[in-house]
């Protein structure tokens, strides 16, 4: 292999930094969304990565790791969102900080993208835990309906089912917040 | 009753019509509602609501800076409780029953070592042969492409040290000495945008600048023993269906490479690993 200049960072394990190397941004995401929190997303896929370090040897190529990282980092997020339901309702809504540009019509100003950001973030913390999942996986990580039922250990019409609950519900929400049809469409 | 069936089946039609739109329905059910959604006014308004709700959310879905190497070193801190291969080492050694054990390992190495001397004496300085090819000094940097990328900008940098022509997919074989990637076998979603011939010290390689989504993904393909390399980016090593691959991650840039059948690939750009491991897959 051609290849002159190498820094192969060894500690822990030269597996393990390749796995977090290819996966830690999914999985950020994934936290991040599902959390609303930086600071608990960081938490979660370091929490993920020291599971895995001890259940690494189980793990032959490719096969179930992307499943099991996704499963844990899932879980481990929704736990944190119970454990830390009332800090977290005092902290700044980060998951959806808004692409405003892309988000908001042209002509609206910055305080009324702020306000259809932190509407669309509060629409979102609205639903129920399960319904938050299948849209994270589906919408922010852009996985197939397959591989939202094996993460999620359900079956695929299942995820069909939440995710047309989930889309009914927050489109509710957002009708709701004032984000009416017109402006879902424009 | 009848109002509770009707309401089943309105549902079970919604969740249909959120298949279609994911394309996740079989072609043979994608037809009749293809017809139905062009005469039926309020399922295409249920579809535009789907799609609108789509948009709404992908825009939303900016992530803030990840601190990946402060990750990385809390993780590698936590995990680092657990003894490493070099602690057990050293217990053996610090160990009672490891003290023949070491004077041995001394003894040895100061064999080598007087052995060495002599040898060297005679002008034997090939004891240890180096038998990695020489660093040839115009190989190919994907240094400079990476950090082209990072910085957002066009890698003119890079086609300025490395001269590059675009051709068609069909002259692109004539132009290598090496057998061409399938590229075509890559699935629809990628879309192959350009197909470029880079020389380098006299050697050429290709590169096909795809797309799927809004990601842009680079693949560059070798012949096998090309001299190349990544400049000063960090890499690792995992196997991926079963390749050996050098995964390289700066930030959010991430690029993989690995050895197929006649030549080497490095792939470029910011997909999901399922989606590197198709194109591994594809190209191996």
């Amino acid at each position: 292999m051609p290849l002159h200049s190498t820094q192969t960072t060894a500690a822990p394990e030269p597996d393990l930094r390749a796995i977090f190397l290819m996966y830690h941004r999914r999985l950020y995401k994934v936290a991040y969304h599902l959390t609303s929190s930086q600071h608990d997303a960081e938490d979660v896929v370091q929490e993920v990565f020291v599971r895995l370090h001890a259940a690494l040897a189980q793990f032959r190529g490719e096969a179930g790791l992307s499943t099991w990282l996704y499963r844990m980092t899932v879980n481990a997020s929704l736990d944190a969102l119970r454990r830390f339901k009332r800090r977290q309702k005092w902290e700044t809504p980060l998951a959806l900080v808004v692409n405003e540009a892309a988000l908001a019509p042209e002509n609206s100003s910055p305080a009324a993208q702020i306000e259809i950001s932190e509407k669309l973030q509060a629409a979102l913390a609205r639903l129920r835990q399960p319904f938050r999942a299948v849209i994270v996986l589906r919408d922010f990580d852009g996985m197939a309906y397959d591989e939202i039922a094996a993460v999620l250990q359900i079956d695929k019409g299942t995820v069909a089912s939440r995710l047309h609950r989930a889309y009914a519900k927050l489109k509710k929400e957002l009708e709701a917040l004032g984000i009416d049809q017109n402006y879902l469409q424009s | 009753m009848k109002k509770i069936i009707a309401l089943l089946h309105r549902r079970r039609w919604q969740q249909t019509l959120l298949l279609y739109v994911d394309g996740e329905l079989p072609q043979n059910e994608m037809a009749p509602i293809d017809r139905h959604l062009e005469t039926c006014a309020l399922c295409r308004q249920t579809q535009s609501e789907i799609l609108a709700c789509r948009a709404l959310l992908k825009n939303g879905g900016k992530l803030p800076f990840i601190p990946a190497e402060q990750m990385w070193q809390r993780i590698a801190r936590k995990t680092m409780a657990a003894p490493s291969r070099w602690q057990k080492l050293g217990e053996i050694f610090s160990a009672p029953s490891g003290q023949t054990l070491r004077w041995a390992v001394v003894a040895g190495m100061i064999l080598l070592g007087v052995i060495w001397g002599v040898k060297l004496k005679e002008g034997a300085h090939n004891i240890f042969i180096d038998t990695r090819a020489p660093v040839a000094a115009a190989a190919i940097d994907y240094g400079i492409f990476f950090d082209d990328l990072r910085r957002n900008a066009p890698a003119s940098a890079f086609y300025k040290r490395y001269p590059a022509q675009i051709v068609k997919l069909t002259e692109a074989q004539q132009k290598i000495a090496f057998p061409l990637a399938a590229i075509e076998t890559l699935p629809d979603s990628f879309r192959l945008d350009c197909v470029r011939v880079l020389e380098c010290n006299g050697q050429k390689c290709i590169q096909f600048t795809c797309s799927k989504a809004d990601k842009v993904i680079n693949i560059f393909q070798h012949a096998l023993g090309q001299a190349w390399t990544l400049g000063s980016y960090a890499v690792a090593r995992a196997p991926i269906c079963n390749v050996e691959c050098l995964l390289v991650n700066a930030s959010e840039l991430t690029a993989v490479s690995w050895q197929g059948k006649y030549s080497e690939y490095l792939a470029v750009g910011d997909l999901a690993p399922q989606e590197f491991a198709q194109v591994v897959q594809m190209l191996r």
